[in-house]
């Protein structure tokens, strides 16, 4: 069967291209993997190879053509002993090739939001749950009463980082885990933010939910690359099949006396990533229960702690199951109408 | 190191070769991966397919020989060069070539693209983009493995090229410290793009990497499939058997460009040549069944078989809808 070869796109921006040189003759046999011609692109200068054995029948487009438009057909190949048909045929090995390359459809009106984006901005706020009794604790207990409380419910969160467990924590956040957890659950990480990160969320792939500390969040950025390019984009590049359950977090910001690669905010950093959530409690209830919902939720989620308020105490509510709901603003007091 | 020269050191022993089955076998999964490839090669060029399409021609026998020695619920993870690998583990043309086409039937409903593709149903964890990446994701994955108390074991793919970054050595080390189930798999086709493995590594003996960490490592001719399955077989046995780490070294060679829009100028046209006539995996096996007496028929009803299931993959793909519009915003954020 004669079949027809095509100009082909050799780059991705490529629509037209010239005929710089035949390699073969009409007459040629050819095997798969021959070079045929040699093509200009808009980037460089390309062999095009036989991707059929057969004979060269019959050049269509002379060497030296510019301006040839991607699948117009440039030769004709046919089997050993076929005759050679005058003029390119449909008869090209793959269904309908297209007269061009395919433009993006034009999006005409933007897609419509999710709905529930719309009806959350619109509804009235739903009133505070009200979480009963409170007692005062440190924003640094909050957090550790959160992992404790998730570590016991869940088997499959655990805790890693570095002098998260024999050490009890850089500060302290994770002291007496590893007592009740054992070193299974709390786990000890060498200087080595990529790689452990890199694990993590490898790990979170397959659906256990790791918490990964980091000493504070300025060497996060020696791991950024897989929080944003394999934690928070997977999801979206699977097509929703895979999902990153993990929790990164650490103290964020300003500290005292520290100098500049010791004291910034990556709020806008993170908050700037699609796939990722971004929490920053400041009490401690709301550490409390937002670091709950963020260990519960089946997608990255980076908590911003701060150094400062580590030791501040605030009341926090004393209800073993209070959690707070990741993206819904606490009314803090009534302003005037 | 020259790309004919075969510089195998066998360190481990002889182990069984294949039997004709597995020979069978191992001859109509690489030559679907060739075949595969060079449709979607052709469909590129058909600017059917867009952006980036890295393809697997000449490095089949690396994949086709570890597979065979993975069970069920083992884990894998691959760069962007990964068809091959996809197909290996046992997902389907159509929702490959489908994928690579942008269309919504495919693997990752048209949002992934060649170089980001999934499946949980087969343990397949992508498809990654950044080189080197999928080493300490890699390792995460056997991590897993070991949380959950399994036998299971992960396998990480990673070229030459990636060998040089630095995460890949951390894993190295967390790996080892932690003795997981992870078999990391170099597949070296002598170039990182256009740089040759003398002009990026001070050592060219990558196999021997991991030895500061006490993992153990061989190098392996990765054009020869028996000799990768004995390698693998003995590398998984290892890491099943809660031993670590194993790293092998699969020397093989990319036939086409780095990916389709390379020039190669980096290399000659007759070293592409000389390795397709003279160290060609799939032509190397056609040989041993031959001689074992398998007929030229039964060969041709497998490559019939293949070339269709190749053609009906590429016709799925394109009567298959691109993705809606609104598919932009969706699989951001899972609903918690
Ligand atoms: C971190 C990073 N740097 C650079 C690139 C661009 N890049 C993509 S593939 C590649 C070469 C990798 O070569 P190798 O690891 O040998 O794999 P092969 O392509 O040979 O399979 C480069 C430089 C990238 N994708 N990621
Ligand atoms: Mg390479």
């Amino acid at each position: 069967m004669a079949t027809d070869i095509l100009m082909p796109a050799l780059s991705p921006t490529m629509t037209e291209g010239a005929l710089a040189r035949w390699v073969k003759a009409e007459g040629d046999a050819v095997s798969i993997g021959d070079v045929l011609a040699e093509i200009e692109t808009d980037k460089a200068t390309m062999e095009v190879e036989a991707v059929e054995s057969g004979v060269l029948g019959r050049i269509l487009v002379p060497e030296g053509t510019q301006d040839i438009a991607v699948n117009t057909p440039i030769a004709i190949l046919v089997a050993e002993g076929e005759a050679v048909p005058d003029a390119a045929s449909a008869s090209t090995t793959t269904s309908e090739p297209k007269s061009e390359l395919p433009t993006q459809t034009p999006v005409e009106q933007p897609p419509s939001a999710p709905a529930h984006v719309a009806s959350t901005l619109l509804n009235a706020p739903e009133p505070e749950k009200d979480w009963g009794p409170t007692t005062e604790i440190t924003v640094r207990e909050a957090l550790h009463d959160a992992m404790q409380a998730e570590l016991r419910r869940d088997p499959d969160v655990f805790l890693i980082g570095e002098e998260v467990a024999e050490y009890q924590g850089a500060y302290k956040i994770s002291q007496g885990l590893l007592a009740e957890f054992g070193d299974k659950r709390v786990i000890d990480m060498p200087i080595t933010e990529h790689g452990f990160t890199g694990m993590a969320v490898g790990a979170a792939l397959t659906g256990l939910k790791p918490i990964v500390e980091f000493m504070t969040m300025n060497f996060s950025m020696q791991a950024i690359d897989h929080i944003i390019n394999s934690a928070a984009k997977t999801l979206y590049m699977s097509g929703g099949q895979m999902g990153c359950p993990i929790v990164f977090r650490g103290p964020n910001g300003a500290a005292a006396r520290v100098g500049a690669q010791h004291s910034q905010c990556y709020g806008s950093w993170y908050a700037h990533v699609p796939g990722l959530k971004v929490v920053a409690p400041w009490s401690s209830a709301d550490a409390k229960g937002l670091l709950r919902a963020a260990i519960r939720d089946p997608n990255p989620v980076v908590v911003l702690e701060n150094e400062i308020l580590y030791g501040r105490k605030f009341p926090c509510p004393v209800d073993e199951d209070f959690i707070l709901p990741i993206g819904k603003a606490r009314l803090s007091g009534k302003g005037a109408m | 190191m020259t790309a004919g020269q075969k510089n195998v050191a066998r360190v481990g022993g002889n182990g069984p070769s294949l039997t004709r089955e597995q020979f069978i076998d191992a001859f109509h999964e690489m030559l679907l991966i060739r075949r595969f490839e060079e449709k979607a090669g052709q469909l590129y060029g058909m600017g059917l397919i867009g952006g980036f399409c890295h393809l697997y021609i000449g490095q089949e026998a690396v994949v086709v020989g570890i597979q065979m020695t993975l069970k069920d619920g083992d884990k894998l993870i691959t760069s962007y060069r990964d068809h091959g690998q996809m197909l290996a583990a046992g997902m389907t043309p159509r929702g490959v070539m489908a994928e690579l086409t942008g269309r919504a039937t495919g693997y990752s409903r048209g949002k992934g693209g060649s170089m980001h593709m999934f499946s949980r149903e087969k343990n397949f964890y992508g498809g990654h983009g950044i080189v080197g990446a999928q080493v300490a994701l890699g390792i995460g994955l056997a991590f897993a493995n070991k949380y959950r108390g399994t036998d299971e074991v992960s396998v990480a793919y990673f070229g030459d090229g990636a060998v040089n970054q630095g995460q890949v050595y951390e894993s190295f080390n967390l790996a080892a410290l932690h003795k997981l189930p992870c078999l990391f798999v170099i597949e070296n086709n002598l170039y990182g793009m256009g740089t040759s493995v003398e002009r990026a590594s001070a050592s060219h003996e990558l196999w021997r990497n991991g030895e500061p960490w006490g993992i153990p490592g061989r190098r392996v001719d990765g054009m020869d499939v028996a000799a990768v399955h004995e390698a693998a077989a003995e590398a998984v046995a290892h890491c099943r058997a809660g031993k670590g780490p194993y790293l092998l070294e699969m020397m093989t060679y990319r036939y086409r460009g780095h990916s389709m829009s390379d020039p190669a100028k980096y290399r000659k046209r007759e070293e592409v040549d000389e390795v397709r006539k003279t160290r060609d995996p799939i032509e190397h096996v056609r040989r041993i069944l031959m001689d074992a007496g398998v007929s030229e028929d039964d060969l041709r009803k497998i490559e019939d078989d293949i070339k269709a299931t190749v053609n009906d993959s590429a016709e799925f793909a394109q009567t298959s809808p691109e993705p809606d519009p609104a598919e932009l915003y969706t699989d951001v954020l899972l609903e918690a």
